[in-house]
């Protein structure tokens, strides 16, 4: 007797417990999936008549797992509506490539290989883009050049200043290309060179506070300067 | 042994050697212990290789390496698992594990930064398990109060906010001053409006992205606008004190290979820095639309000067923009503003 009402305490509790699981979710716009996922779960332990009912519901319909992907759904859905809205292409690539797979996921350990491999795979194109900062990183000595060229100097200086100095600017960059900026980005794409379209794509643009006009200058200045 | 190991130095390998020790201490053996064994020899064997520097990072990425160790990780906890609970686990089983694991997770956070107030929460945690409730109960009230989120350094996060917003407005970095308010904001709003009083960090995160990336251009226009302006100031300072008598003993035309190089040194001075001063000139107008006038009520300048950046004196200041008409190629400034030039020399030696 005292076992049963044992059991049936516990059943309570853990219908409690679920209950508030879901309610954590209710109205929150962005849980819709992991809402319904935990009601499922929860309209199935207070139907069933005790724990071990319910265990057999979760293996049945596989309701763990299911709750686990609704999860991953709402989760990656947010991002995938954050990264359209500021147009990071690159980012985006995680959440449409994991929402179009983990429908199909039939365990924990699926989903978890899945999402990693496809998080490591995006980590590394994300990584490949930013060498696109290259650019901005090459804007403090691009300027430089421009004025030690554009400079009106007496006569006695225009080798000197016009010609001499950003010359020597311009073999740095050169030796620093092609001996350390290459080599570091063909680790993870053995066939990158610089991407010049990518300049004017949004998550790259939006960061170099000037006018086309000058940036297409400024995109010849850095083809001189790193001898691309 | 690695060289990590040997100096004991913070390489990337060290949370994966920290993983495997943890699991071989078990004794662990199987086909996914020995996927973990093979990916964190292979990163160690990088790491005697590069060093623990970013190469390594790219190195382990492009090898797939913390995936690789990751998945087997999760696979031997599983195992672990597994075998631990022996079929179906019990609450009692599973309740003490639960237990167990923030023990742990205590002294893991021994000695690391906010330690204690990381704590705190898994403490009261501990406390709640010890004090007689069944597991679904201490579960229920764990989401309820939001404990379970204690471990995930929630606690932290708006603290950490905070110290954000202080140290900006201590360095007057007002974007950062402004983005961190803004973050703090979506923080309190997030937590008021959830369920439990509790922010969900998830949501956060992405509300906190959203806001970094609102601030980016903003910043990097104020810092280059900032970056071309001093080169500004500084070219006709330069060019103004290189006409000075004290010139040729002031450590920014000194040559070490002696006087004649030294006065050839101020003399470049002299003669080219109107010329790179008018070139400075047509970038910042080409940037920003703004002249040299401009610079001198514009946000970032005031600011600079509010922080105590400006390293010139105000009576510096106001002897360049004095000397900014004079300031074209093959020009030389007026004698009066040499004069002045001297005399501020003289107050500050």
């Amino acid at each position: 007797m005292n076992s049963q009402f044992s059991e049936k305490k516990r059943h309570e509790e853990y219908i409690e417990y679920y209950k508030v699981k879901m309610l954590k979710y209710e109205d929150n716009p962005i849980y819709k999936h992991s809402y319904n996922s935990e009601k499922s779960l929860y309209d199935a332990i207070s139907s069933s008549t005790d724990i071990d009912e319910f265990g057999r519901k979760i293996e049945k319909e596989n309701l763990a797992v299911k709750n686990a992907i609704a999860l991953i759904k709402d989760h990656e859905t947010a991002r995938k509506k954050l990264y359209m809205e500021i147009k990071e292409d690159i980012r985006l690539n995680a959440p449409l490539r994991i929402l179009d797979t983990i429908d199909s996921m039939k365990n924990d350990m699926d989903i978890v290989n899945k999402v990693s491999e496809i998080e490591n795979q995006v980590s590394k194109e994300i990584s490949i883009d930013l060498f696109t900062t290259q650019f901005s990183d090459d804007l403090d000595i691009l300027e430089e050049i421009e004025v030690y060229k554009n400079a009106q100097v007496p006569d006695e200086w225009k080798k000197k200043i016009n010609q001499e100095i950003p010359n020597e600017m311009i073999r740095g960059g050169h030796d620093d290309w092609y001996s350390h900026v290459i080599p570091q980005a063909q680790i993870l794409k053995p066939d990158w060179e610089f991407e010049f379209d990518l300049l004017w794509e949004n998550r790259h643009r939006r960061l170099l506070p000037f006018s086309d006009e000058i940036l297409k200058k400024r995109i010849q200045q850095f083809k001189d300067y790193r001898g691309i | 042994m690695s060289i990590g190991n040997i100096f004991g130095g913070n390489s990337v390998v060290d949370t994966f050697r920290n993983m495997y020790n943890e699991v071989e201490e078990k004794k662990t053996t199987g086909k996914s212990f020995d996927r973990m064994k093979k990916a964190l020899n292979r990163m160690e064997q990088l790491e005697s290789e590069v060093g623990s520097g970013p190469r390594l990072t790219t190195l382990l990425t492009n090898e797939d390496l913390f995936t690789e160790f990751s998945t087997a990780y999760s696979e031997v906890l599983a195992e672990i698992a597994r075998e631990e609970y022996n079929g179906v686990p019990g609450d009692e089983k599973l309740f003490q594990n639960t237990l167990e694991a923030y023990e742990k997770s205590i002294n893991e956070l021994e000695g690391k930064p906010n330690a204690d107030k990381l704590i705190a929460p898994i403490r009261e945690m501990i406390e709640l398990g010890k004090s007689g409730i069944s597991y679904p109960v201490f579960l229920r009230i764990c989401e309820e109060k939001g404990m379970n989120k204690a471990l995930e350094g929630n606690i932290v996060v708006r603290e950490s906010i905070l110290e954000d917003i202080k140290f900006a407005q201590s360095m007057y970095l007002l974007l950062e001053v402004e983005k961190n308010q803004k973050i703090l904001k979506v923080f309190d709003d997030i937590a008021s409006k959830s369920k439990f009083g509790v922010p969900d960090s998830f949501e956060f995160g992405l509300e906190r992205e959203k806001i970094e990336w609102e601030y980016a251009p903003m910043i990097k226009k104020w810092n280059r606008t900032i970056h071309i302006w001093s080169k500004m100031i500084e070219c006709v300072v330069d060019w103004v004190d290189s006409y000075c008598s004290f010139a040729p003993t002031d450590y920014r035309w000194a040559d070490r290979r002696g006087m004649i190089h030294t006065m050839k040194n101020i003399k470049r001075s002299q003669e080219c820095n109107p010329g790179i001063f008018k070139a400075r000139e047509k970038i910042f107008q080409e940037y920003f639309q703004l002249g040299w006038n401009e610079i001198f009520t514009h946000p970032t300048f005031l600011n600079e000067k509010e922080a105590n950046r400006i390293e010139y004196s105000d009576e510096t200041i106001d002897l360049i923009k004095n000397a900014y008409s004079y300031c074209k190629p093959f020009n030389k400034p007026g004698p009066e503003i040499i004069k002045e030039a001297e005399r501020i020399h003289s107050k500050i030696i």
